[in-house]
C-alpha cells in the first residue's frame, strides 16, 4: 500500500508526513480568494488541508448535481488543484452526514422529506434533531431506500475525487460520514426500530448464535426463528437470566454502526475511491457504546474523537487524548476547535484564542500525534479562525498557529512517544450493561461526566452482590483519578482491544465483577502470564456475561502477599506476571477525589510493577508528561487552573529544562522550581 | 423567527466572547474564581407511582435508599432536606411520553421558532399532565406561536437591521479598532432573521479606524446601510456607560435612558418612534 497510518504520521510513498491539517470549506467562501487562503494556511505551516464536500450544497435536484458548471464556488476539482500545486495533502470528507453547521446537516430536503429514508423511534415517529435554522428527522443508517440515495451521491461525488487521488492527486485519506454517534441521540431504546433496522438486527443475532435453540439457551426463551425475536423497546430486566437480551441489544447498537460504515466505505470503493485511507471522527465521547474503536479499526485506517473545548474543560480533554493515543493505530484529533460554531446549540461559553493555546498543548502533551484544526480559515456560522472568510489576517490568530507549528517541527515532538506504562482499561462488558440498564429512555447516554449511570441506570442488583451497573463506573474513575494523582505515565484503553497492544504496557488496572467473558478474561490472564501487572477489583469473575460459570482470570492464580493499609489488597502471582486485587468498592464522591491512602497504594503498586514515575509534580494541581525519541527527551508541564504556580517538580537526577517557547531555562539536582502562570502548558526540552 | 437560509459570518471572536461576558454579568472576564462558593446540588427523582425507582443528587450521586415514597406536595422539604437548588420529579416513562409528543408534532414546513413552540408545548402539556413537576415551581406560561409571531411582527422591522456597537478605548479587536463587541442583526421582509454579524464585516469596506467615538457611529451606521440596507435601530455605547446601566434596576432601566441619551453616554440612531413611544409608556414594565 503506498499510504499506511503508523503511530506518528502517514507513510505517503515512503516519507512519514504527519497529519497536521486546516479545515476550509471551498463551497462557503469565493473561488477567486482560494489561492490566497491556500497560501496563508500554508504559510501558517500546514501541510494537509481537510474539507467536507456537502450532498446538499451540490445536488441541484435528484440526480443533478453541480460541481462548478454553474457556481465556481463549488468547483471542487479546481480547489484540489489549487491544494496539489502547493504540496497539500487532502482529507476529503463526502458524508453523507457533514453537520458542518448546515442546515439540515447536508442531507438534501428532498431526502428528508422521504420517510422510508427516515430513522424511527421506539414509538414509530420520526427522530428530530433539535438544531437550528431547522429541527429535521434523522436518516436511518439501515434503510435501503437511504443507501440507494447515497450510492447516487456518492457516484457523483467520486466523479470528481478520482482522478484527484493520490498518488495522482493531492487526496490520501477520505472520512466515511461523520461524527456517527446515533445523530446524538445515543440511548440504546430511543431508535432506530425502522423496518430495515428490525432486519439487521435480526442479522446481528443470526451471525452471533447461528442456531435459534443457542439464542434460546442464552435469554431463556422459546422463539421459533430469529425473525420472531424483537428489538428491545425498554430496559424490563428483573434477573440475572433476563440480562443477555439486553447486552445482545446493545452489542447490536455498535454493530448497527460498524455495519453502516463498513457499508459507506465499500461503496465509495465502488464508487472508485481507492488506495486511499478510510477515517472516522467521534463527537465529544470516549470509547463507550456504541462506540467502539477497537471493531471499527478493524476497517478503518484511523479515528479520533472530536473536541472543542474550553480550557476549564482540561480534564475530559487528557481524558480523550489519553483514549485516542491508547487506543487509535495513529492517535489524532480529526476536528479541534479552531474557533467554534455559531449555531443553536450554541456552547454556553465562547471558545477564546487563550482557550486554544491551552487545549492545544494540552492535546499534545497526553498523546495525540495528528491533529485538523476546524476551521483554520473562517466561514460562514464559525468565528475565532487565524483567517477570516475573505483572507484578512487574524491578529493573534494567525501568529499562534505559525509560532505553534514552528515549536513542533522545532521539537520532533509529533514523532516522539509518551511515556506511559500504566494502561487503564475501559470495561465493554460493564459499558453495555450501564447502557441496557438506563431507565430514563429515550434521554442520551452523551458521557458518564455529563449524564453518569447514577442518574440514568436501573439499581437493581439482578441477583449479583451489587448493582454492577452503577458501580462499575465509580470503581474505575476513582482508580484513574488515583494513578494520575500519583503522577504514573497513563494511558487509557478498553478490553476489547487486542492483547498485543496490552503488551506494551508494564501495568494496566481494569474493574472487574463477578461477570466478565470468557474472551476478556482469558485475554487479562495471557497478559498476567506473560509478565504483566494487572490491577483488579472489587472481585474476580465467576461467570461470562452469559451467565456460564467461568473463571478464567481466578484460575492458577498464587497468593503472594497481602497489603495491609486503609485500602488493603492481594496480590497474586501468575506465570511470569502478578495480579492484584483490591477489594474496596468506591463511592460516587471519590471519583473525582479518591482517598489518599489509595493514591499511595498506586505509587506503591507503581514501584513493584517497575513502572517508574518520572518528574513528577509535587505541586497541586500541576501536572507533567515525559515524551521521548530520536535521543531527546521532552517534558510539558500543565497548570490546569487559574492560579499562578511555583511548581516545584522531582528530577530523577540533575537536570536542566529548557522552556522552548519562550526560551527560559530552570535546572536542578533532586528538585527543580518553575513559575507556572495559569493556564499554562510548557513544552521543555530535557538535558541530563 | 430565524430564517432558514440565515447567514451568519465575519463575528470578531474578542465581540463575541465579550457579549457573553456581557450576558453573563462577568465584565469584562470570565473563567474560575477562587475561592468559589460550594454549589449547592440538584436533585432529580424518577418515581413508579409513587414509588421511588432512583434519586439522584448533583453532589452525592444516587442516594435512593433515602427516599421510598414521594408525591410533588413533598418537594419544598425534600430540597430543605438535602440542601438543593432545584429538584425534578419525573414519572416512569415520562420522558418517552414527552418525546412522542414532540415528535409527533414536528414538520419540515414549520420555521425554527415554530418547532421550538411544539417543543415548548409538549413539555408543558408534560408538566401540567403531571408527568414532571419541580421546586422550585417553573412557571411555564400558555403562550402560543402565533401570539409570539403577532408581537415579533409589531417589534421587528422588515427588511431592516438592528446595530448594537460598544466601544472601550482600552479594547483592540480583531480589526485593530477600539470596539468591546457589537452586533448587527437583519430582519428580511418576512420579520424573518436572515443575517448576524459584528463590525468586523465593515472592516476593510471604509472602516479602519475609530478617532471620535462619539461621531464614528455616523460612519458606521454608512457602512452598515450601504452593505445590509436601511438601520431601523442604532444603538452605540462605551464599556463604562454600560458598566453604570448594569447597576440600574431592570425596572428602571429604560427610565434611564433619556438621561443617559441627554449625558451622550447612549446613542440611539436611528431611534424608532416606536421605541421612543415605548419608553415613553413604559410598556415594557
Amino acid at each position: 500500500m503506498a499510504i499506511e497510518a503508523k503511530r506518528n504520521g502517514l507513510l505517503i510513498d515512503g516519507e512519514l508526513r504527519p497529519f497536521w491539517s486546516g479545515s476550509i470549506q471551498y463551497f462557503r467562501t469565493e473561488a477567486s480568494l482560494w489561492p490566497r487562503l491556500l497560501d496563508l494556511v500554508k504559510e501558517m505551516g500546514f501541510g494537509f488541508i481537510e474539507t467536507y464536500i456537502p450532498w446538499s450544497v451540490h445536488e441541484l435536484e435528484k440526480g443533478k448535481f453541480d460541481f462548478g458548471e454553474k457556481s465556481p464556488n463549488k468547483d471542487l476539482d479546481q480547489f484540489l488543484a489549487l491544494c496539489q500545486e502547493r504540496g497539500f495533502k487532502v482529507m476529503a470528507r463526502p458524508g453523507p452526514h457533514i453537520n458542518a453547521e448546515l442546515t439540515c446537516f447536508g442531507y438534501p430536503r428532498r431526502m428528508l422529506e422521504r420517510r422510508e429514508c427516515l430513522s424511527r423511534s421506539v414509538d414509530d415517529d420520526l427522530v428530530w434533531l433539535p438544531v437550528a435554522a431547522k429541527m429535521f428527522p434523522a436518516p436511518s443508517y439501515a434503510s435501503e431506500a437511504f443507501y440507494e440515495e447515497v450510492q447516487a451521491w456518492y457516484s457523483a461525488a467520486a466523479k470528481v475525487l478520482k482522478p484527484r487521488l493520490h498518488p495522482k492527486g493531492p487526496v490520501v485519506a477520505v472520512q466515511v460520514d461523520n461524527e456517527f454517534c446515533n445523530m446524538f441521540r445515543t440511548s440504546p431504546y430511543d431508535h432506530d426500530y425502522h423496518p430495515d433496522a428490525v432486519r439487521l438486527w435480526h442479522r446481528f443475532i443470526l451471525e452471533k448464535y447461528r442456531e435459534i435453540a443457542e439464542l434460546n439457551r442464552s435469554y431463556h426463551t422459546t422463539y421459533s426463528s430469529f425473525e420472531h425475536v424483537p428489538p428491545a423497546r425498554g430496559f424490563e430486566a428483573k434477573e440475572q437470566k433476563d440480562l443477555p437480551f439486553y447486552l445482545d441489544w446493545v452489542e447490536f447498537r455498535e454493530f448497527y454502526m460498524q455495519s453502516a460504515l463498513s457499508r459507506l466505505k465499500e461503496m465509495l470503493e465502488d464508487a472508485g475511491i481507492r488506495g486511499v485511507l478510510f477515517t472516522h471522527n467521534y463527537p465529544f465521547a470516549g470509547d463507550m457504546p456504541p462506540n467502539n474503536y477497537s471493531e471499527l479499526e478493524k476497517f478503518l485506517d484511523f479515528q479520533g474523537p472530536d473536541m472543542y473545548p474550553v480550557k476549564t474543560q482540561y480534564p475530559l480533554v487528557k481524558k480523550l487524548a489519553r483514549f485516542a493515543s491508547g487506543l487509535s493505530r495513529y492517535p489524532v484529533i480529526p476536528e479541534f476547535s479552531s474557533g467554534g460554531w455559531l449555531f443553536i446549540p450554541v456552547p454556553l461559553v465562547p471558545i477564546s484564542l487563550d482557550d486554544q493555546k491551552f487545549t492545544t498543548a494540552s492535546i499534545l502533551m497526553h498523546g495525540i500525534k495528528g491533529v485538523n484544526f476546524y476551521m483554520i480559515v473562517e466561514r460562514e456560522r464559525w468565528y475565532g479562525s487565524p483567517v477570516s472568510r475573505n483572507g484578512r489576517v487574524r491578529i493573534g490568530y494567525f501568529e499562534f498557529y505559525q509560532n505553534l507549528n514552528s515549536l513542533v517541527k522545532q521539537s520532533g515532538i509529533l514523532k516522539m512517544e509518551k511515556y506511559a506504562p500504566c494502561l487503564m482499561l475501559a470495561s465493554r462488558d460493564y459499558e453495555r450493561l450501564e447502557a441496557a440498564a438506563t431507565i430514563l429512555d429515550p434521554l442520551p447516554i452523551i458521557s458518564p461526566d455529563l449524564f453518569p449511570p447514577e442518574l440514568h441506570a436501573a439499581e437493581d442488583s439482578f441477583g449479583f452482590k451489587r448493582p454492577i451497573q452503577l458501580c462499575y463506573r465509580n470503581f474505575q474513575e476513582t482508580i484513574y483519578s488515583a494513578l494520575d494523582q500519583a503522577g504514573i505515565g497513563l494511558a487509557l484503553g478498553s478490553t476489547s482491544q487486542a492483547l498485543s497492544s496490552l503488551k506494551h504496557y508494564q501495568m494496566a488496572a481494569v474493574a472487574s465483577f463477578e461477570f466478565m467473558s470468557g474472551e476478556v478474561q482469558e485475554k487479562l490472564r495471557d497478559y498476567v502470564e506473560s509478565g504483566g501487572f494487572l490491577i483488579a477489583g472489587p472481585e474476580l469473575p465467576v461467570q461470562d456475561e452469559r451467565g456460564e460459570c467461568c473463571t478464567y482470570l481466578r484460575e492458577r492464580l498464587v497468593e503472594k502477599e497481602k497489603i495491609k493499609g486503609e485500602i488493603p489488597c492481594t496480590v497474586f502471582e501468575l506465570g511470569k506476571g502478578r495480579l492484584v486485587l483490591i477489594e474496596e468498592c468506591f463511592e460516587f464522591k471519590d471519583k473525582k477525589n479518591p482517598p489518599a491512602a489509595l493514591v499511595s497504594l498506586m505509587e506503591k503498586l507503581a514501584k513493584m510493577a517497575g513502572a517508574e514515575i518520572k518528574f513528577k509534580s509535587l505541586t497541586e494541581p500541576v501536572e507533567t508528561a515525559l515524551h521521548f525519541g530520536g535521543g531527546k527527551e521532552i517534558l510539558f508541564v500543565a497548570n490546569p487552573s487559574p492560579e499562578a504556580k511555583a511548581a516545584k517538580i522531582s528530577l530523577p537526577c540533575p537536570c536542566r529544562l529548557k522552556d522552548l517557547e519562550s526560551g527560559e531555562e530552570f535546572s536542578g539536582d533532586t528538585t527543580v522550581t518553575i513559575d507556572m502562570p495559569a493556564w499554562k502548558v510548557r513544552i521543555m526540552e530535557v538535558t541530563k | 423567527m430565524i430564517s432558514e437560509n440565515i447567514s451568519i459570518i465575519d463575528i470578531d471572536a474578542t465581540h463575541w466572547n465579550n457579549l457573553f461576558a456581557l450576558i453573563s454579568g462577568f465584565i469584562p472576564g470570565r473563567g474560575g474564581k477562587a475561592g468559589k462558593k460550594k454549589a449547592r446540588g440538584r436533585l432529580f427523582i424518577l418515581h413508579d407511582h409513587g414509588k421511588v425507582l432512583k434519586a439522584f443528587h448533583s453532589e452525592q450521586g444516587a442516594i435512593t435508599s433515602e427516599l421510598k415514597e414521594i408525591d410533588r406536595d413533598r418537594l419544598p422539604e425534600i430540597a430543605k432536606q438535602f440542601d438543593t437548588t432545584l429538584v425534578v420529579l419525573a414519572e416512569k416513562g415520562a420522558a418517552r411520553r414527552m418525546m412522542h409528543l414532540v415528535q409527533s408534532r414536528l414538520s419540515l414546513d414549520q420555521n425554527f421558532i415554530e418547532q421550538g413552540f411544539e417543543v415548548y408545548r409538549s413539555v408543558r402539556e408534560s408538566f401540567v399532565a403531571g408527568d414532571f413537576a419541580s421546586y422550585p415551581f417553573i412557571p411555564l406560561r400558555d403562550i402560543g406561536y402565533s401570539f409570539v409571531a403577532n408581537l415579533l411582527k409589531l417589534a421587528v422591522p422588515a427588511g431592516k437591521s438592528i446595530i448594537l456597537v460598544v466601544f472601550d478605548e482600552r479594547t483592540k479587536d480583531l480589526s485593530g479598532l477600539p470596539i468591546y463587541t457589537s452586533l448587527i442583526a437583519r430582519f428580511n421582509k418576512n420579520r424573518e432573521l436572515d443575517l448576524l454579524t459584528t463590525t468586523d464585516s465593515l472592516a476593510g469596506k471604509g472602516l479602519e479606524r475609530i478617532d471620535d467615538l462619539e461621531k464614528e457611529h455616523k460612519k458606521i451606521l454608512k457602512l452598515a446601510e450601504k452593505n445590509f440596507g436601511p438601520v431601523f435601530l442604532g444603538i452605540f455605547t462605551a464599556l463604562p456607560a454600560l458598566k453604570e446601566m448594569a447597576l440600574v434596576p431592570p425596572k428602571d432601566l429604560l427610565k434611564t435612558f433619556p438621561d443617559l441619551v441627554k449625558q451622550g453616554k447612549l446613542i440611539i440612531d436611528p431611534f424608532p418612534l416606536r421605541l421612543k413611544m415605548a419608553i415613553k409608556a413604559e410598556i415594557f414594565f
